[in-house]
């Protein structure tokens, strides 16, 4: 297989891989900051946000610096309503 | 020269070989991920919470009313410690079609000790003891970009601001002041833009005589008639801004309710009297009707102050259809005589209004240490229908006007949190045991600690 073909095939898959949770993550950041981020940004920045920690992580740093009106607590807080979204608390959500 | 070219041609060969032999082995790792992506259609997510209490109870000379017909003294106090646990499940079938469900078991400390009193089909009530069930199964069903179609037992429990105190995002679709527990119907909901959504939800109820004919409706022996079902249409308008942190919900509610069937239990009353049997039944095949308007406004760092604010107002109409018979026969004893009055209204009237209000808010000390206050009153006959909450006292089941003073310790991205409160609530009705609201005047304070874990 090339490359080319993987690429080709990340492209097609990459909608399957995303959990409902990560599509408005993503969609909130760009909500929240009016542009548009790198996706691979984002999942690395959602990785980081759920593994708990209180320092921001390196992605989480980046993202911060594209859009300074984000930071940790704020992420975390568009995580947990990303999280409640997706959770079926809401008729019709 | 011969030489050299050959091995540069070696070289380039394996380095392709090699390059090709990665891009496999990462093809075969996507791939394992995708597998088990599309595999894994079902998330698992747990809460559990323990929740400690007492409460100190001043009955005022006068009152002679506990509702239940108890005896209780005018000073008392008691301890009670309760615990709650519950299995989320959310599956998809794909982006469009969706299935939520929770379980949860909801219990006092070693209830069962004392009394085996909790039916499991009781819905109006959330402790069913040992027993596991059902508060919420339903799918949503993407029709298209607009409309999302829902049907089964929806979200309607622990809607906000319930969850405030807790630091966590909102967990009921209705506003907790206007209706909280679980019901069973179909909705239809119109997200019109990012932030307005209107949803209309329809419920119907009929209980069975038989289960295996469910053509077959019970009869109510006085007079003889067939009981009624019950219908509640709820229309539902919200508007969230994200950005701004504003959240506003106007809701109306028509309901009419449906006879209950007739019933008797026996207990033991004393030594001296023996048993008792204890009959109910309604007169009519329909037991109330009436409306709700409930409006829920929640402000979120407003003028830039890390707190969270809300109001929730709702007012009842309500007109009881039926009156509520009670008899109580001792052992021995010749039959009694019923005793009846309106359902969930006064006892001479067979209409009532009645608002039930909540300010609150909650101060973010830090991210993870927070500061709440809340008023509440109730009047005398705002309907009760909030009947499931996550604190021991449920004020929204009562009647009366109680504050509300807490902090919470939220830890691990508030995935477990430990709160704190202090309630103070007096108590200025109640209802008899033909579920007419009569007059009481109690103190009641309670203070507890709010230990919850989320995965």
């Amino acid at each position: 297989m090339t490359k080319s073909q993987i690429i080709v095939l990340l492209v097609f898959t990459s909608p399957m891989l995303q959990a409902g949770i990560v599509n408005d993550f993503k969609r909130k950041i760009q909500y929240h900051c009016q542009k548009h981020h790198s996706p691979l940004l984002v999942k690395k920045v959602l990785i980081e946000i759920m593994s708990n920690s209180d320092e921001p992580g390196p992605f989480t740093k980046t993202l911060i610096k594209q859009c300074p009106e984000l930071n940790l607590k704020e992420l975390k807080s568009i995580y947990r309503k990303s999280e409640n979204d997706v959770s079926g608390n809401i008729i019709g959500h | 020269m011969l030489t050299k070219l050959f091995f540069l041609t070696l070289l380039i060969f394996s380095v392709s070989n090699a390059q090709e032999m990665s891009l496999k082995k990462l093809d075969e790792r996507i791939t394992d991920l995708e597998l088990l992506t599309i595999k894994n259609k079902i998330n698992f997510g747990v809460e559990l919470k323990n929740i400690f209490g007492h409460f100190s109870v001043n009955r005022h000379d006068g009152d002679s009313t506990t509702g239940d017909g108890s005896n209780l003294p005018s000073k008392y106090s008691s301890a009670v410690g309760a615990l709650i646990y519950r299995l989320k499940i959310n599956s998809e079938l794909n982006e469009r079609v969706k299935v939520y469900a929770g379980a949860q078991m909801v219990d006092v400390y070693n209830g069962d000790f004392n009394t085996n009193d909790y039916g499991s089909e009781n819905r109006s009530t959330q402790y069913h003891g040992n027993d596991i069930y059902l508060y919420k199964a339903y799918t949503n069903i993407v029709l298209t970009d607009r409309f999302v179609f829902s049907a089964g037992r929806l979200p309607t429990t622990y809607g906000p601001p319930h969850h405030i105190a807790d630091g966590q995002e909102r967990e009921g679709t209705y506003p907790f002041i206007a209706y909280s527990v679980p019901l069973d119907g179909v909705a239809l909901s119109a997200k019109w833009n990012n932030r307005f959504t209107t949803r209309t939800i329809y419920s119907y109820s009929k209980s069975l005589a038989d289960r295996f004919s469910p053509w077959e409706s019970y009869t109510l022996s006085n007079p003889t008639q067939v009981a009624g079902s019950s219908t509640i249409l709820t229309q539902m308008f919200e508007f969230n801004d994200e950005q701004r942190g504003l959240n506003f919900i106007l809701q109306g509610t028509h309901f009419s309710l449906g006879a209950f069937e007739e019933a008797s239990t026996v207990s033991y009353a004393s030594s001296s009297v023996g048993y008792e049997t204890f009959y109910i039944s309604p007169s009519g095949k329909k037991l109330i009707k009436g409306n709700l308007l409930t409006a829920h406004l929640e402000l979120e760092k407003p003028l830039g102050l890390p707190l969270i604010s809300y109001l929730s107002i709702t007012k009842s109409w309500s007109e009881s259809l039926s009156n509520i018979c009670t008899t109580t026969v001792l052992s021995g004893s010749a039959d009694a005589t019923a005793s009846c009055s309106p359902y969930l209204v006064s006892s001479n009237d067979n209409k009532a209004q009645g608002v039930r209000l909540i300010i609150g808010s909650n101060y973010n000390f830090t991210d993870s240490l927070s500061f709440g206050a809340e008023y509440m009153d109730a009047s005398k006959y705002s309907i009760p229908v909030s009947l499931y909450t996550d604190n021991l006292f449920n004020f929204n089941y009562l009647n009366g006007e109680a504050y509300h003073l807490y902090s919470t310790k939220t830890f691990y991205n508030r995935a477990l949190s430990l709160r704190v409160g202090y309630f103070l609530f007096d108590k200025n009705a109640t209802t008899n045991s033909s579920q007419s609201y009569v007059d009481s005047n109690e103190n009641i304070q309670h203070i507890y600690m709010n230990l919850g874990i989320r995965i």
